[in-house]
């Protein structure tokens, strides 16, 4: 009978300590997910919160790399994402323990495991061959010498050229979680946009308050006109949306490229250079005209030879640019030497 | 003796004008047609096929037919109400023309009259070019300059080919001639040019939709003028009368109808017009209350506006009742179509420009036009300060969208010939007074007279004349040959040149239409993707079920999914969407890489955004898209793959195996097709064109094997009850 009531006793004393670890995860990661939308795990402290028995809370691991991120465009792309819907959990209330014993109403923490020398073990573990992935855990599981026994139908996979929308992992975070939380901006995003804007227009309205007094100076406009003249024709909208590299490289014999192969591409460096020899061209003929009215003198003759060399060198420049781009660029009239020669019905018009 | 040379010369120099300008009208015109020369009087393309079916049309039928024809031939079940879906500026002006010269006398053909309509606007272009540029210049020889620059100019050439019928070859037309109609009204006050230039706007709206720009520039232009101080009794009336009869003749198209007042593209006009009143409503405050008042009424106004603007704009946002679209997200952004609107960024038309575009479409203009624009800001005058602004704002456009170069050229043109023929009249200047330099030169240094007024060393005036000859002359000489090689090609029709020189001539796609024609029955309804559409009713008279008139997307996403889904979903589909036929371009055989197994995966992603069940990722392997043994499943029973490479595998490719794609570089996975629901009925020479008929349902498919009855059937086998006979069939 004493021995029973002992063992009740223990047993009591078991469960209460249990309860009591279980209610200090909860609180060591609210306070954890107070500073930080999403916690940084390490190997000791995934094998506590993630893998480790009795919790009663959601949580979801982000599994990424700090050091390959420039490498791994995909990444890069769920990163902030990632970011995002964490953030709109803890805005919406979903980190607070309401009811802890259904999924409905556990709470739900978000994590990061960065992938290095100790964590490495973890990424086996869980068969990854690839990163990003998102693995969903709401209960614990147990470890073995090779693997994890998980439920994969709660682990999301990165596979290569798979698109990676904001949308689709939300979509698959709120299935899991059994919620309907939609992505919560932050009062700073809000603002972003309309203060950007603003702040464009007090910069002009600064610009024209500072140069108020040259405002209807032609030359002053012309400066300005030339700018947005060499930045369009340098092709930067193009630059920017197909985000182009300075330069680039052969994909035959691997050395630095300058200028791309074929029209419909461009580096952002070439764009510019050739860009800028336009306008050379065209500073050239600009300063020819305005010495034309000087009297003669040898500054003049000297300007003179000098823009006119800077026509010749700006077009000679660019054909030979474009000619070395555009493979079948060859604006002759004579037809290639092993043409067939002859009356127009024999060489089929070639030399009309 | 120098004064009588020097009088006569400028008494025939009309005459000069008036010939030079003839020729150039000529050498525009001329420069258009190599495609008729090298191939034949044919409308080219897509988009002008139906331009050309509505035209043929409206001759047939007449104006009020046209303007009601409801077309049943297109967009098969939904078929498309025509006269109020398109810009029938084109249509009407080419169906005047042929009407007239009937009247005449003349029996023009209206195929004759829509081919060389293109080329003909283009030397009505060049005319108004030069009025233009006369106008803000007041040169004829800048004047002269522009005509030959926009005549010639690639970029333009581009849209305006013999048979390239197409809204653009007249809307350029209209556009310059509107600017100078409106450039006249500002320098002469004129309620009468005012009018001239609105119902020159009026003809722009009826034939482009890129009458926006127009209704954006001369907005943007009041507005500078004024804040720069350079407002002016004149502008004012020109526009305010402009705005009124602009906006009211707008209206009377129909597919723009209340768009005036609804559409954002509108709103910078009415904005502006609303703006000048208060400008003038300022003026006569200020006229009677005395400067000291005026300007606290200003700054009291100004920081009380701007102070509610910015507490509202924050109010709005953060209750989130001011919503940041997609395109005013995308100014911000520029990458943000990409990311969220991938069709839009598909488009080819639709890519930014690089600066071999810039170059390859206006070649030395663009060295040219920068000294323009020098020109026109430091001796400005309303007209010059209107082209620079015009110019800067194209450059713009022309940055973001390819197709905007073709709004960009004239500017750019016009620009370039007030740059050129300001340096030419500097320096001849010099070489007019050759003589008292002569004199200079060859007396002896005792006896040296003071230098000549012009001083520039005649040999480097001369160099410099020379350079400017030079570039023009290559500047001409590249459009000549871009004219010929780059923009002749109809593309109904291929060319193609063998080691030799000789041509060979690619003609797939009138064969299969023209048996299309001769052999389906009238109402049969054909099935093939959106690109073909137009050619389909135009060559064959037939009915489709999309067409390049991309108006509905759940239509076209419906075709997507049929080519997508697998043989039997699709023959399904088709047998309820009631097609005859399906046609499928293939180019795998003759080099011919725009064919549909390279569109594909566009059909794929858009039939994706409306039908779930079609998902991108099952067409690709591991991120790459194949047609070699390393496809999918999904990709081998897609009915596309299995209609382009049907029999495929039966041809014995050149030093490759048999069933080798060229244009992929790679043997097909698949080689032996066999087709249930779809019989081949014709295959043209090159295999480019394959037509195939949708077979009727079979019988056989209703009754299927019940699950129930072969276990049933089973279970009594191995009971022994069921006879002999019957387990052996």
């Amino acid at each position: 009978m004493v021995r029973l009531f002992l063992l009740i006793c223990c047993l009591g004393v078991v469960m209460k300590v249990q309860c009591q670890e279980q209610q200090t995860k909860v609180e060591t990661l609210l306070e954890l997910s107070k500073t930080h939308d999403v916690i940084s795990l390490t190997a000791e402290t995934f094998k506590k919160y993630v893998v480790d028995q009795s919790r009663q809370y959601i949580i979801v691991v982000f599994f990424s790399s700090y050091m390959y991120k420039s490498q791994c465009p995909g990444c890069q792309a769920l990163e902030p994402i990632f970011n995002e819907i964490a953030y709109s959990y803890k805005a919406l209330g979903h980190t607070k323990p309401k009811d802890q014993n259904e999924n409905k109403a556990k709470p739900v923490f978000f994590a990061f495991l960065d992938y290095g020398q100790e964590t490495q073990i973890i990424y086996q573990k869980f068969g990854f061959s690839n990163i990003p992935n998102i693995y969903v855990s709401t209960k614990s599981f147990t470890e073995e010498t090779t693997s994890y026994s998980i439920d994969r139908s709660k682990l999301w996979e990165y596979r290569d050229g798979q698109e990676i929308t904001s949308n689709k992992i939300l979509d698959f975070i709120n299935k899991k979680t059994e919620r309907d939380v939609t992505i919560q901006k932050s009062l700073l995003q809000t603002i972003l946009p309309i203060s950007i804007v603003l702040t464009i227009l007090i910069l002009i309205f600064a610009l024209v308050y500072f140069i108020k007094h040259n405002f209807t100076s032609p030359k002053l406009w012309w400066f300005g006109c030339t700018i947005i003249y060499i930045t369009c024709m340098a092709g930067v909208v193009y630059d920017i949306i197909h985000s182009s590299s300075l330069i680039g490289t052969n994909p035959q014999t691997g050395e630095d490229e300058f200028i791309a192969q074929g029209p419909r591409s461009q580096y952002i460096l070439e764009g510019f250079l050739m860009s800028f020899l336009i306008s050379l061209g065209s500073l050239g003929l600009i300063l020819l005209n305005s010495t034309a009215n000087y009297k003669n003198s040898w500054l003049m003759r000297l300007i003179g030879i000098f823009s006119i060399a800077l026509i010749l060198y700006s077009i000679y420049q660019v054909s030979f640019a474009y000619k070395n781009k555009v493979s079948w660029y060859t604006p002759s009239f004579d037809p290639p030497s092993h043409y067939k020669k002859g009356g127009l019905i024999a060489d089929q018009g070639n030399s009309f | 003796m120098e004064s009588r040379v020097k009088g006569l010369l400028e008494s025939w120099s009309p005459v000069f004008r008036i010939i030079i300008l003839a020729m150039i009208c000529v050498l525009s015109v001329l420069i258009r047609v190599f495609s008729v020369i090298r191939f034949e009087s044919i409308i080219h393309e897509f988009d002008p096929w139906f331009n050309f079916r509505t035209t043929k049309y409206l001759t047939e039928r007449g104006v009020y037919a046209f303007w009601n024809w409801f077309d049943a031939e297109s967009w098969f079940p939904l078929g498309r109400a025509v006269g109020g879906t398109i810009y029938p500026g084109i249509m009407l002006t080419a169906g005047l023309i042929h009407s007239s010269l009937h009247t005449l006398g003349f029996p023009v053909d209206i195929r004759n009259v829509c081919v060389f309509l293109a080329p003909g606007f283009a030397a009505l272009t060049s005319l108004a070019g030069y009025f233009l540029t006369k106008e803000v210049t007041g040169r004829s020889e800048a004047g002269l300059y522009a005509a030959l620059f926009v005549g010639i100019v690639p970029s333009y050439i581009s849209r305006s080919v013999a048979g390239s019928y197409d809204n653009e070859g007249v809307a350029i037309f209209a556009l310059v001639f509107t600017f100078y109609l409106y450039i006249k009204s500002v320098n002469t006050g004129s309620l009468l040019w005012s009018a001239a230039a609105s119902l020159s706007f009026f003809y722009m709206v009826a034939a482009w939709g890129g009458y926006a720009f127009i209704i954006n520039i001369i907005p943007i232009f009041v507005v500078g003028s004024v804040l720069i101080g350079k407002f002016t009794t004149n502008l004012y009336v020109s526009y305010c009368s402009f705005y009124i009869l602009g906006s009211l003749l707008a209206m009377q198209i129909p597919f723009v109808g209340t768009q005036v007042v609804t559409s954002s593209e509108h709103l910078a006009s009415h904005a502006v017009f609303v703006f000048l009143q208060i400008y003038v409503l300022g003026d006569w405050i200020k006229e009677r209350a005395g400067e000291a008042k005026f300007k606290f009424l200003i700054k009291l106004l100004v920081t009380s506006a701007v102070s509610l603007v910015v507490v509202a704009s924050l109010y709005m946002t953060l209750s989130g009742k001011m919503k940041w679209s997609g395109r005013s997200m995308s100014l911000l952004d520029p990458t943000y179509a990409k990311k969220f609107i991938p069709i839009i960024a598909s488009v080819s038309e639709h890519q930014p420009t690089t600066w071999s575009s810039f170059f390859f479409d206006l070649h030395f203009l663009t060295v040219f036009a920068p000294v323009g624009l020098y020109f026109c800001l430091i001796e400005h005058n309303p007209g010059k300060l209107f082209v620079a602004g015009y110019g800067i704002l194209a450059v713009y456009f022309a940055c973001v969208m390819v197709r905007l170069l073709l709004v960009l050229a004239p500017a750019v043109c016009i620009l370039s010939a007030i740059g050129l023929s300001e340096t030419l009249h500097r320096f001849t200047r010099h070489i007019k007074n050759y003589k008292e330099w002569a004199v200079y030169l060859s007396s002896k240094p005792a006896d040296k007279k003071p230098k000549p007024e012009y001083g520039y060393p005649l040999e480097l005036a001369l160099i410099v004349i020379g350079l400017v000859g030079f570039m023009s002359i290559y500047y001409i000489n590249h459009c000549v040959w871009v004219a010929a090689e780059a923009y002749s090609s109809p593309t109904v029709i291929m060319a193609s040149k063998g080691y030799n020189g000789e041509r060979r001539i690619i003609d797939d796609y009138r064969e299969a239409y023209y048996w299309l024609r001769m052999n389906t029955a009238q109402d049969a309804r054909i099935m093939s993707w959106w690109d073909y559409g137009y050619q389909i009713t135009g060559f064959s008279n037939r009915t489709v079920m999309v067409d390049n008139n991309t108006w509905n997307n759940t239509h076209i996403a419906t075709m997507g999914m049929i080519f997508g889904s697998n043989e039997e979903v699709a023959a399904q589909n088709l047998r309820k969407i009631d097609a005859n036929y399906v046609l499928v371009i293939f180019g795998g055989l003759s080099y011919y890489s725009g064919d549909d197994i390279n569109k594909f995966l566009w059909m794929i992603r858009i039939a994706a955004g409306v039908f779930p069940q079609i998902k991108e990722e099952d067409y690709l392997n591991r991120g790459q898209y194949r047609i070699d043994s390393g496809m999918t499943e999904t990709m081998k029973n897609s009915l596309m793959y299995r209609l382009c490479y049907y029999r495929f595998g039966e041809v014995q490719g050149h030093n490759q195996g048999s069933g080798f794609d060229v244009v992929r570089h790679a043997e097909i996975g698949e080689k032996n097709i066999k087709l249930r629901q779809f019989r081949e009925v014709f295959t043209s020479e090159h295999w480019i064109v394959r037509i195939y008929k949708v077979l009727p349902e079979e019988n056989r498919d209703m009754i299927k094997p019940r699950s129930t009855y072969t276990s049933k059937n089973k279970e009594m086998k191995e009971a022994g009850l069921t006879k002999i006979n019957l387990s052996q069939n």
